[in-house]
């Protein structure tokens, strides 16, 4: 463990230079690492071919492709047809079967990136359906989420302030004028938008009376203007008798509105231990600011950066529970019963839908610890030898079962980070120990490669 | 050698004892410094802390009831629990009837409640103020410095698990320290690889164990991944020991106890074990949610008491329970409590000086709405860390924090 005050790879770098973009160069090319990183950061991991066909395109070429854009029309008819059994789903009040069928739309979505987002929103403004009855909310929220990821910050806090399932979540509903309710007022402001230390105790009491009135009638947002306080409201650098939106524009408008998501974002895609107040953050929150906290336009920024391509930056993030179960199917091509996958993930401690708290996940070294750390080996060794392959194993070498090959090609695809060459032969030799069939000797050694450090991080 | 030696511990005790605490110093603390620094510390060295986190903020108003004040019934008009229900402690305050299992203990002195326990300038966000309670209010960004991770890298014998948290929860801060590293049990029976009936498997366990790593990030999931092979191996041999007969609730709650005991009686080198019960956030509808929530914490500890007397290991384990703030007095307009101040703290295992510890705060002089409090939670941390985990506090807390008396001398 580093003592405090020893420095982090990232803070080798200016500002400036970290963000600015990357150019391959003969000795930092664009490579099959490189792209492997790419994909399992913006989106979750991909398969050999996927790889070995973004290697022979240019890396803006690939980030632009994790980039939204306007569907086509079959895209779009796609899309709709794969939502509608999460829709099927939600009617029928089956959260938990819908939270497995996010993590299958995550595996074989072409918008892996979009659903990585939407995860990451979903832990942002964390809602679980353990306490929301109704799974068809969850679901109205998984689609808001999901429709306004990439575009202005405001515009998902908005939508958010009004969304019924958070409501209900945050105990924020019919809260009245005469006794406003400050849960959301303060979640608002310390989870949502501007993070601890940037505001008193004050403005979360003033702006709970801008909160007033709102409530949910029949499943859908609702004004009681009755239960509304027109009065005057002062909180952050705002006066006036603000309500619901004008309350929640004076807030995206704080400085450290910009600053707080970015450090947010950066965490989930760059470094899980950066601090709130390191310089990089500041200069990319002054950029987030300039593009009116368009996500698009950050995250570009964020993935085609010198500081994402650096080498350390590879596996300096332990692995999310998620970006492992759904990375492994995508990898190998493999398939295994999801609502299995969801309650091991649960296991593991993150399953979608079902945040601990609203705070969602802290994530980064909470992850991993004795317990999970024998979970996940023992969860990868099970999904594959219960798991089944389309055709054969994604791998180059399967076809030849050369397993010194095939246990490198396994670790290029799963691991950030090389092992040595002991670890290696210890691998092989676990492939040949191994009786019973090929798919149950790849299940042991992936089993075993899931104890190793270079497996557990991202 | 890394012990607390004798000597060492009376130079802390003096100078501890030197300052005062934080708040004028309550009647009930009269009886102090000679007497109980002979009682405790270093004497035992294998003492256990069970940490019990009630996560939301407790109503410590409906807990330890002020039940002799008409304040507290001109401001809980739904909440307010009758004069006829309460279980009196004296003239002024009782428990709340579902804490009654927690009777026969406060009676016997093996239970106690520390009340009006919190801090300056009270944080009213969950997190923030958990995470004052987890850190001692030393928050800096990557500290990696919980108070009870900072006790457990001091303890002497503290290679092997010394720390475990029961249950899936996310590992509280409170338990991250710079050299060892906390783990999370749910089910002790299967804590196992699937795959560690092959050979071939754990020497490649043995490989990755010698495996120089200079990766901060790496070499820390490596010490993991040991440790985790060396607790399967304990664990499977713990499963041996024999039954007892204490009858345990089915409560969630009161099957962490149980795996707690458990894992007493096998002997496991433990020194600290976390355990968490959710739900106290109590806004809306507070009853019989609250009810029910302390139903589950003195049915769960009430037996985990009773076991370990059958174990007769009762003089050797305490459970300290806290919650992040008490709620605020008056009930808001949903049958609930908005996030409030101080609160109290319950002890229990061992023998106390007195059932009631420290003064009930004023209805009536009030932060905000709030109770203030007269005892900040650091002098009780101060307590058990020199008094019963035998660490010296002032690495941890500094020297501002006087430990407060809790225990009766073990004559």
């Amino acid at each position: 463990m580093r003592p405090a005050t020893e420095p982090a790879w990232f803070d080798r770098w200016q500002p400036a230079e970290a963000w600015a973009a990357w150019r391959p160069t003969a000795t930092d090319p664009w490579d099959f690492a490189q792209a492997a990183h790419l994909h399992r950061r913006a989106g979750f991991a991909a398969n050999w071919e996927s790889l070995e066909r973004d290697v022979a395109r240019s890396p803006e070429s690939v980030i632009a492709d994790f980039l939204p854009r306007e569907l086509t029309g079959d895209e779009q008819q796609n899309l709709q047809a794969e939502q509608s059994t999460g829709q099927i789903l939600a009617v029928a009040g089956e959260a938990r079967r819908l939270s497995a069928w996010w993590l299958l739309q995550m595996v074989h979505s072409p918008h892996a990136a979009t659903e990585r987002l939407t995860l990451f929103w979903h832990g942002h403004f964390a809602t679980s359906a353990d306490k929301v009855p109704e799974a068809n909310l969850m679901w109205r929220q998984y689609l808001s989420l999901r429709r306004l990821a990439w575009g202005p910050f405001r515009d998902l806090v908005q939508e958010i302030a009004r969304d019924p399932a958070m409501l209900i979540y945050l105990d924020a509903r019919d809260s009245r004028k005469a006794k406003p309710n400050e849960n959301f007022a303060r979640e608002v402001l310390e989870l949502f938008c501007l993070g601890t230390g940037n505001y008193t105790e004050q403005d979360i009491r003033e702006l709970a009376r801008a909160f007033t009135g709102g409530g949910i009638r029949n499943g859908r947002f609702h004004d009681n203007r009755y239960q509304f306080d027109d009065g005057e409201k002062v909180f952050l650098e705002y006066r006036g008798p603000a309500n619901r939106a004008e309350a929640i524009d004076a807030i995206v408008r704080h400085d450290a509105c910009a600053k707080f998501l970015v450090w947010k974002l950066v965490r989930n895609y760059v470094a899980d231990d950066i601090p709130r107040d390191h310089p990089l953050i500041e200069h990319l929150a002054t950029r987030y600011r300039q593009d009116d906290l368009r996500t698009a336009d950050l995250l570009r920024q964020i993935w085609s950066s010198r500081l994402f391509f650096d080498r350390d930056c590879r596996g300096a993030r332990i692995e999310s529970p998620v970006e492992m179960g759904v990375g492994l199917l995508r990898s190998l091509g493999l398939s295994f019963p999801m609502e299995v996958l969801a309650d091991a993930l649960r296991e593991l401690g993150q399953l979608p839908l079902f945040p601990p708290s609203v705070k969602g996940w802290d994530g980064g070294n909470q992850w991993i610890d004795v317990r999970t750390a024998i979970l996940r080996s023992n969860l990868v060794h099970r999904m594959i030898q219960d798991g089944r392959f389309a055709g054969e194993p994604h791998l180059p070498s399967w076809s030849r079962k050369d397993w010194p090959a095939i246990v490198k090609e396994l670790v290029q695809l799963t691991c950030p980070q090389p092992i040595s060459e002991q670890l290696h032969q210890g691998l092989v030799q676990i492939a040949r120990d191994t009786d019973g069939n090929d798919q149950q000797r790849l299940a042991v050694v992936m089993g075993s490669l899931a104890t190793l450090p270079e497996f557990l991080v991202a | 050698m890394n012990s607390f030696s004798r000597r060492q511990f009376i130079a802390a005790t003096g100078a501890a004892t030197a300052l005062s605490l934080s708040g004028p110093l309550p009647q009930v603390f009269a009886r102090t410094a000679a007497s109980i620094a002979d009682t405790q510390a270093a004497q035992r060295p294998d003492r256990i802390l069970v940490v019990l986190q009630l996560s939301g903020g407790n109503d410590s108003l409906n807990t330890l009831i002020p039940y002799g004040d008409d304040g507290y019934y001109q401001n809980r008009f739904a909440l307010a629990i009758g004069r006829d229900q309460v279980v009196p402690l004296g003239d002024y305050c009782g428990l709340h009837p579902q804490l009654r299992p927690l009777l026969p203990s406060l009676e016997e002195g093996r239970a106690a409640f520390i009340q009006g326990v919190g801090y300056p300038q009270p944080n009213r966000s969950h997190f923030e103020s958990m995470d004052l309670w987890h850190t001692a209010h030393q928050l800096h960004y990557k500290s990696l410095r919980g108070w009870l991770g900072a006790a457990a890298d001091r303890l002497p014998d503290n290679t092997f698990a010394p720390m475990l948290q029961i249950g899936n929860d996310p590992i509280p801060d409170s338990l991250l320290g710079q050299k060892v590293l906390p783990a999370t049990l749910v089910d002790t029976q299967n804590f196992r690889r699937t795959i560690d009936q092959f050979s071939a498997v754990s020497q490649l366990r043995g490989l990755d164990k010698g495996e120089p790593r200079s990766n901060p990030l790496l070499s820390r999931l490596q010490q993991t991944n040991d440790t985790a092979d060396q607790l399967s191996e304990r664990l499977r041999a713990a499963s041996l020991a024999a039954p007892r007969s204490t009858a345990w609730p089915t409560t969630g709650l009161a099957q962490k106890f149980k795996q707690v005991a458990d894992l007493i009686a096998a002997d496991l080198p433990t020194r600290i074990y976390h355990v968490t019960l959710h739900g106290f956030d109590t806004h809306s509808n507070q009853e019989p949610a609250h009810g029910t929530l302390l139903a589950e914490w003195s049915g769960a500890v009430a037996a985990f008491l009773a076991d370990l007397e059958e174990q007769g290991q009762a003089d050797r384990v305490l459970v300290f329970t806290f919650s992040e703030f008490g709620r605020r007095l008056r009930e808001n307009a949903s049958r609930g409590t908005d996030h409030g101040a101080a609160g109290v703290v319950q002890v229990a295992g061992p023998k106390f000086l007195n059932p009631l510890l420290g003064q009930y705060p004023s209805l009536s002089d009030l932060d905000e709405g709030d109770l203030k409090h007269s005892i900040d939670y650091r002098s009780v941390y101060a307590s058990l860390l020199r008094d019963w985990l035998a660490v010296d506090p002032s690495e941890i807390l500094g020297e501002s924090f006087a430990p407060l008396p809790l225990f009766q001398s073990q004559s």
